[in-house]
């Protein structure tokens, strides 16, 4: 008989579910993709409910739910913290205490309450980190590996050192609250003006802008760093632990000025900024990475927690470090947890062995729901939409490549849905990394979002190294780390385009052409790469390779389908009226091609109250 | 005691509803009083509308105090009792940065364990009584007058700060 567990995160940020069958990773979804609400923090019915319906079975069929942390440690902390600071802290009581009181004291009941009665399986709760150390250990392709989880806070843990072997795990050292390094990271998103717990990611791409000169001024007032990567804050700096914000008033004299206003305009101050935090960030993940080589003598590396997903500090510890191949979990941040949570129970509480797979056991991280042609062809009828079925696929990825050469922007949906926060080539928005105007015109005609950001390229793996400076054939499917564009692939500049390197707005600095792909060549001349393999993207693949045919380009543009503030796309629905709100040129959802002139006018929204629907983040 | 739920238009049902517990009171003052708004309930539920509204709006103000007053006094007796029983695992240590061993866990049972069944009010003073947490049992009371007063399981923080709790 399968033995069938379910995973769950929720209440925090990120809720998500994931479900094993014998083992297997079967789904994993994240409830914002369904609830349409970013970051949605609630019970993951709709996630939950997905995954049971991925395998076929229903809550009866259960034999476990695993919560991602324990409440009551967890709470524990939270009241320490209000007795350490009291009396300081009482708006930050008030606003805490309601939620506990109105069901987080009360998990148990409110998860058996959710899955219903038919749910007779056992309830546990796995502890904070060591999910996030099973996210990354157990489906990757390492026998044995160092294990390294990085965040903002667990329970008490906010980062720590462990190893795995086969089927068993054990983290052995610890970092503890408030001592983070994840909310170190959030601190300057917050000062420099955008949203935590979501800007972190803005930040890490703003800082190829800026110059690290507030480094030494970081390590010496702001933090302590011993060479082993243990980190120590000075507390008088920040307010987050007995305050409504990240920083402290003495933290704003200390960097000369308030913190910017969001959405305001980005000076070289928080470009600056942004470089030195990177560079604290890079010299800590390094320096910690090295103490688990030491403490453990393993060759690989798995990863997983918020910052695991810094891809520039894992490029870094890749290229500098002392592990031969690291591995990150795609879903590193807190919807990972529920998938580690569901595998500690499997390989731990019930003691089963682990099957490792030689390219790693996520698949891809495609385990979210796909569509079919049948009931994507009956939506479109029922929306009045124009479009093409275009059965025979050679004709559709022709279609599809010859619109991308004439520099259109194209939606692209297929296959099963990405679990974590990156698209992945299942729920993609497309083009020509050899657009010099693409970057521009995908920025602020269709993602709505700060004009500086730079988008990433997928790659043919086989042609990886000949574009980046990688390993031949390197295998990273999932976009988390970062690489050098190749000397020959790089451009001169002119005297002119150096003087608009300079230039205040940072609009017109990224769009300077410094590499053959210009679209997707970041200031420094790094990308954020993904490799594209047959054997896990299939159709996206076989649409690479015809694009290559074409053009010669092994390399597209891969941004996520969604604006600025919206979840990822999930279904055909969520991803029309995204098509239909914004100047995407043409969609194609599995063998369905549509394109936006002869879309009927009436169906095109207003475009304000399209991204009226979404908070900014 | 009627629970009205403040979002949503009411409903003819809850009109009814409405009519049906207004009496209550009522009837305390005249009993002849409290048949009308059930008789109005019965006959005419729409002109029960505005004052279901009303009371709503009521029952919200004076939710908010009573969790404010609460939470206040909460936080007087808990700083008061915490400071006396609790460890301060917060400070750091002053030989600076460290890493420290973890004490191992393997996938574990809720944190109340043999409490299986039992409210979360129960696991919460097992918890405390069975860890070096005995002053955190203090808050239950008033942990169980917020649950009454509907306290918002989905209330968020300021988004100034990260969800840290």
């Amino acid at each position: 008989m399968t033995t069938h567990i379910l995973g769950i995160s929720a209440f925090f940020h990120d809720s998500a579910a994931a479900l094993l069958s014998d083992g297997e990773i079967v789904a994993a979804a994240q409830e914002e993709r369904f609830t349409r609400k970013k970051h949605d923090p609630g019970f993951p019915s709709r996630a939950i409910e997905y995954c049971l319906r991925e395998a076929g079975i229903g809550a009866g069929d259960l034999a476990a739910a695993a919560f991602y942390e324990q409440p009551l440690v967890k709470f524990e902390r939270l009241l320490e913290t209000y007795l350490a600071y009291s009396p300081e802290g009482f708006a930050s009581f008030r606003d805490a205490l309601p939620g506990w009181a109105g069901g987080k004291l009360d998990l148990p009941g409110r998860i058996r309450e959710e899955l219903g009665p038919e749910f007779r399986g056992e309830l546990l709760f796995t502890d904070h980190h060591e999910s996030h150390a099973a996210s990354a250990f157990f489906p990757s392709p390492f026998e044995e590996a160092a294990i390294l989880t990085l965040d903002a806070v667990g329970e008490w843990t906010t980062s720590a050192i462990g190893a795995g072997h086969g089927s068993r795990l054990a983290l052995e050292r610890e970092l503890r609250f408030p001592h983070s390094l994840g909310m170190l990271y959030s601190a300057f998103t917050w000062y420099t003006g955008f949203k935590v717990n979501s800007g972190e990611y803005k930040l890490m791409g703003l800082a190829p802008y800026g110059r690290p000169i507030y480094r030494d001024r970081i390590l010496e007032h702001v933090v302590d760093v011993a060479p082993d990567g243990s980190l120590a804050l000075r507390m008088e700096y920040f307010n987050y632990c007995q305050g409504r914000t990240m920083t402290s008033e003495r933290f704003h004299e200390l960097f000369g000025g308030p913190p910017r206003r969001p959405e305001s305009r980005i000076t070289q101050k928080e470009m600056d900024l942004a470089a030195s935090i990177q560079a604290v960030t890079e010299e800590i993940v390094l320096a910690a990475g090295r103490h688990a080589h030491e403490a453990t003598g393993l060759a690989d590396l798995a990863m997983a927690g918020g910052v695991a997903l810094n891809c520039v500090a894992n490029g870094r510890l890749l290229r500098d470090g002392p592990f031969e191949r690291v591995w990150v979990q795609p879903a590193a941040g807190d919807a990972g947890g529920a998938l580690g949570a569901a595998l500690l129970v499997w390989h731990h509480a019930l003691g089963r062995p682990r099957r490792v797979q030689p390219r790693d056991a996520q698949k891809g991280s495609r385990l979210g729901p796909a569509f079919d042609d049948t009931d994507i062809g009956c939506y479109l009828d029922s929306v009045g939409a124009t479009y093409e079925r275009i059965s025979g696929e050679p004709e559709l990825l022709d279609r599809v490549a010859s619109l991308m050469e004439e520099g259109k922007v194209v939606g692209w949906f297929e296959g099963r849905m990405e679990y974590g926060p990156r698209a992945l080539g299942a729920r993609s928005i497309i083009g020509d990394a050899r657009s010099p105007e693409l970057q521009r015109t995908m920025n602020l005609k269709i993602k709505f979002r700060e004009g500086f950001r730079p988008f990433a390229p997928c790659v043919l793996r086989e042609h990886v190294h000949e574009v980046f400076e990688t390993r031949p054939e390197e295998d990273w499917p999932y976009m988390l780390f970062v690489a050098p564009v190749r000397e020959d692939r790089r451009r001169a500049l002119t005297d002119e385009e150096r003087r608009r390197m300079e230039d205040p707005d940072l609009t017109i600095r990224v769009s300077v052409p410094r590499s053959e792909f210009p679209a997707i060549t970041h200031v420094d001349l790094s990308a954020r790469i993904q490799t594209v393999d047959e054997e896990r993207h299939g159709r996206y693949w076989r649409l690479m390779k015809r694009f290559h045919e074409r053009t010669g380009s092994p390399v597209i543009v891969n941004t996520s389908f969604n604006i600025r503030g919206e979840p990822i796309v999930c279904t055909p629905d969520d991803a029309y009226r995204c098509f239909m709100g914004t100047d995407m040129d043409a969609l194609v959802l599995e063998s369905h091609l549509l394109l936006k002139e002869r879309q009927p006018e009436a169906l095109r929204p207003d475009r304000e109250a399209y991204k009226a629907q979404f908070a900014l983040d | 005691m009627l629970r009205l739920t403040l979002e949503r238009r009411p409903g003819r049902d809850d009109l009814v509803a409405f009519g049906l517990a207004a009496r209550s009171p009522a009837a305390w003052v005249l009993p002849a009083l409290g048949l009308l708004p059930a008789a109005g309930a019965a006959l005419r539920p729409s002109a029960l509308a505005r004052p279901w509204r009303m009371w709503n709006r009521a029952a919200r103000g004076y939710g908010r105090v009573a969790r404010a007053a609460v939470l206040g006094v909460a936080f007087g007796v808990f700083t008061v009792v915490g400071r006396a029983g609790a460890r301060f695992a917060l400070h750091p240590s002053p030989s600076g940065p460290g890493w420290t061993p973890k004490a191992r866990d393997a996938a574990g049972r809720d944190a109340a364990p043999g409490a299986t069944g039992a409210s979360w009010a129960r696991r919460l003073l097992s918890w405390s009584r069975d860890g070096e947490n005995g002053w955190a049992a203090f808050l239950v009371p008033f942990l169980l007058l917020l649950h009454a007063l509907e306290a918002d399981a989905s209330a968020r923080a300021a988004e100034e700060i990260y969800t840290l709790y």
